[in-house]
């Protein structure tokens, strides 16, 4: 699928993207008294909104960007335009590093890399024009003289699907599909290289949205266009894209060509993406499995692999000797317990609610226990922490990050960052 | 008893009276929905889906007015007319339909419940999410002091709040957008109503949440036996759960049937072009979008109204308005005159060109 040896049109390394989330004059400083000298310490809340995040993407084609809300899809889409500047890390667009070139330089290139928002409806001026609003970009970069930017302006009314007549309206008279197309029409007037789309369709009726893809795989092949599609719906992104990559709070958890990540999903994450998603299908009703949780907040990410506090294969610690089957009950019991779901009235039935007999280790017999007891004398917080320090902050997956690695060396172009796909002779998160 | 529909609707009419003209927004559908099942009621954003919803609870604001039809809920006439005998534009309401207050303390809430897409929009901010689940069950179910308290943070639990005896005290703003839904979904079961109305709940949630909420829907189902009136555009939402499916175009039911007829063996062609533009997460490839976009209700196209857009549209159906009639052995039905019970001129009648609409212009105006 890609000449990966060839050169990138974008290449993005070690990009991070950190907020500060304290608000005020003194809103990132704390009280610490610690004997000697001043009693307070900068320490600013930072939402981790892009982590170490590496890809690239080659010319001529759509990558695909997937994640829950929250995941930090939409302020990468941002660091990548500099609409954003980074908080470290490299964005090399062609040659030139985005990250490092001066205001003008970055206002020069800017040309080359456009964006479509989601909403057609509010990046369109309701006081202009739609022949004002297309040709705007063109007067700001200095192309063509007046009468050359009408022309210009028609032809992309006509490439992008809408009639060169509608030169002459406001954006108010036209639908959601056919503002999304002015949107396009306006972003591709100045002959850009690299579109980024970020959700262009999921404010579109169905009809309308197979329509705009369509529209989009038509003009990616007449301008030679280079896409990073962004969305939350695997369905449009199997459809657009050549490559995808998965993003889970931050950071990019697997990345692949299209066909083999949505037919032979490796990580965790993906594979519960792809599962959870219904399928306009009622003969295969029932087969969707679902991913429990809510996706924790990137100001605190978990430890190790940030997917563990939802992994469904999150692996058992070395330390204890459990088969898989108690392996699931420990960490339902722990989970039930975390959110408290269940009435703890004696020890006898909270046992027999989650094991079946006594867990073939002792020790974690004796966590259990002890945690049985906490939950039953109403100490549902000393429970959690229990449970969390001996079963969960043990597993190899609390203990270190994956890095994105290729888990098979016959297909290169697949990366994936977890511990149960770490390469061949190497110790999970052990040295690249 | 239990053999009546749950809910009856009959011929309902809903219009809008705006300065540009009339707006028939909702016009003249029938469907039921029996008890336990879900029904599906499908359509693109302006098929009248929402407003069907809102008429069914009598919430239809002004210049909106149900015009004609008859609606029953559990024997209860929601909305129903005598014959215009006074002459006066408006239809004369009949003895027995039930009066505001009585809609107000009896219907709403109480055996028919709401939840919309938009959950933080549902919630009041400047309101503890345990003090509004509080205030719904007080007014419904009649209970006081500490066993509310005790009811709510019961129901809470079973709808997935962690630590809900905590959460009990939070705002809605410290909810997560699925943690939101989910309190909805609390307080429509807090009532324990005959029928909830879900008008597209999961649209605004990502996909995992939606599974999660789907997911407890389902359980709640089984455990309540409750009926679902489940409005949606997202066909993958419709063959997961839908028992039966309405699909709706342009103020009307244009096909109803089981859904698993539905999907595989569609009637009319609006329901089959939708069905070939999803794009699916099982495969890639062309999407077949379907052209142009839906006319405004104000001014809908003559005949068939779906013509204009309508692959195997003929001469005859620019004439001819079809009714939603049974069209196959099975509970199928559909409003489009290929089918033979029609009788209508449809074989002989010349083919309209395809060619007349363009493919990616929706030039609606």
């Amino acid at each position: 699928m890609s000449e990966s040896e060839s050169d990138p049109l974008v290449r993005i390394s070690g990009l991070s993207k950190h907020f500060d989330n304290s608000s005020g004059l003194f809103g990132g400083y704390e009280f610490s008294p610690n004997g000697l000298g001043f009693p307070f310490e900068y320490d600013p809340d930072l939402v981790r909104a892009i982590d170490d995040v590496s890809f690239q993407i080659e010319r001529g084609e759509t990558l695909g960007l997937v994640g829950e809300s929250g995941c930090g899809k939409s302020t990468l889409a941002r660091v990548v335009l500099q609409l954003l500047r980074p908080t470290k890390g490299d964005i090399y667009f062609g040659d030139d590093n985005l990250a490092e070139l001066s205001d003008e330089a970055l206002r020069q290139r800017r040309k080359d890399i456009q964006i479509i928002f989601q909403d057609p409806q509010s990046s369109l001026d309701p006081r202009m024009k739609v022949g004002a609003i297309i040709e705007e970009p063109m007067e700001a970069h200095g192309m063509y003289d007046a009468a050359g930017r009408e022309q210009r302006t028609r032809d992309l009314l006509d490439s992008v699907g809408l009639e060169p007549q509608y030169y002459d309206r406001y954006p108010h008279e036209f639908s959601g599909g056919q503002r999304q197309r002015i949107n396009l029409a306006r972003a591709l007037s100045v002959d850009p290289e690299f579109v980024v789309l970020d959700e262009p369709t999921s404010a579109l009726d169905v009809s309308i949205q197979a329509q705009i893809l369509n529209t989009l795989d038509d003009l990616q092949d007449e301008f030679d266009l280079t896409y990073l599609f962004i969305s939350h719906d695997l369905s449009v992104i199997r459809h657009i894209s050549d490559r995808v990559a998965v993003m889970y709070l931050g950071e990019i958890v697997e990345i692949g060509d299209v066909e083999v990540l949505f037919e032979d999903p490796k990580h965790p994450y993906t594979r519960a993406l792809l599962s959870s998603i219904p399928v306009p299908d009622p003969r295969s009703r029932g087969q969707r499995s679902v991913l429990k949780g809510d996706v924790p907040s990137p100001i605190n990410p978990p430890s190790g692999c940030r997917f563990r506090t939802r992994c469904p294969s999150l692996i058992a610690p070395g330390a204890h000797d459990l088969s898989e089957d108690e392996w699931t009950r420990v960490r339902a019991f722990t989970r039930a317990v975390d959110r408290r779901s269940f009435d703890a009235e004696d020890i006898d039935t909270v046992y027999e609610r989650f094991f079946h007999g006594p867990l073939s280790d002792s020790t974690c017999n004796d966590i259990v226990d002890e945690a049985i007891d906490l939950v039953v004398a109403g100490r549902w917080e000393a429970a959690t922490e229990l449970l969390d320090r001996q079963f969960a902050e043990e597993s190899p997956c609390a203990q270190t990050a994956p890095l994105l690695e290729t888990p098979d060396t016959d297909d290169t172009d697949r990366k994936v960052a977890c511990h149960l796909h770490s390469p061949p002779n190497q110790d999970p998160g052990g040295e690249m | 008893m239990s053999d009546t529909p749950l809910l009856k609707v009959e011929n309902l009419k809903t219009q809008f009276f705006t300065d540009a003209g009339t707006v028939r927004a909702v016009d003249g559908i029938s469907f039921t929905v029996e008890r336990g099942e879900t029904l599906g009621l499908v359509g693109e954003s302006g098929a009248g889906k929402s407003v069907a919803v809102q008429s069914i609870l009598r919430l239809v604001d002004s210049p909106g007015r149900i015009v004609d039809g008859e609606i029953t809920f559990d024997g209860k006439t929601i909305v129903g007319f005598d014959e215009d005998t006074d002459g006066t534009e408006r239809p004369v309401e009949r003895d027995g339909m039930l009066s505001n207050s009585e809609m107000r303390s009896q219907i709403r809430g109480n055996e028919i419940a709401l939840i919309f897409q938009d959950p933080m929009e549902s919630l009041n901010p400047v309101f503890t999410v345990g003090q509004q689940l509080c205030e719904f069950i007080e007014i419904n179910r009649g209970l006081s002091g500490k066993a509310v308290r005790e009811r709510a943070i019961e129901i809470l639990r079973e709808v997935g709040i962690p630590q809900p005896d905590e959460r009990f005290d939070d705002y809605p703003h410290q909810f997560s957008g699925g943690m939101r839904q989910r309190v909805l979904i609390a307080m429509a079961l807090g009532c324990e109503p005959k029928l909830i109305i879900a008008d597209e709940p999961t649209t605004a949630l990502d996909v995992t949440v939606e599974g999660q909420i789907l997911d407890l829907v389902y359980d709640l189902q089984e455990d309540y036996d409750t009926s679902f009136l489940w409005v949606t555009h997202d066909m993958g939402i419709v063959a997961e759960i839908c028992d039966r499916v309405n699909v709706m175009y342009l103020g009307e039911i244009i096909e109803r049937a089981g859904v698993d007829d539905l999907f595989y063996d569609p009637q009319h062609p609006y329901t089959q072009a939708l069905l070939n533009s999803i794009p699916r997460p099982n495969q890639a490839g062309e999407l077949q979008p379907l052209k142009g976009s839906m006319p405004e209700a104000i001014d809908p196209p003559s005949g068939c109204r779906f013509h204009d857009r309508c692959p195997d549209a003929r001469e005859a159906c620019t004439r001819t308005h079809p009714d939603l009639r049974r069209v196959t052995d099975d509970e199928q039905w559909a409003a489009c005159i290929k089918h033979e019970t029609f009788e209508t001129d449809y074989e002989t009648s010349r083919r309209l060109s395809p060619e007349g609409i363009s493919v990616a212009g929706e030039n609606s105006e």
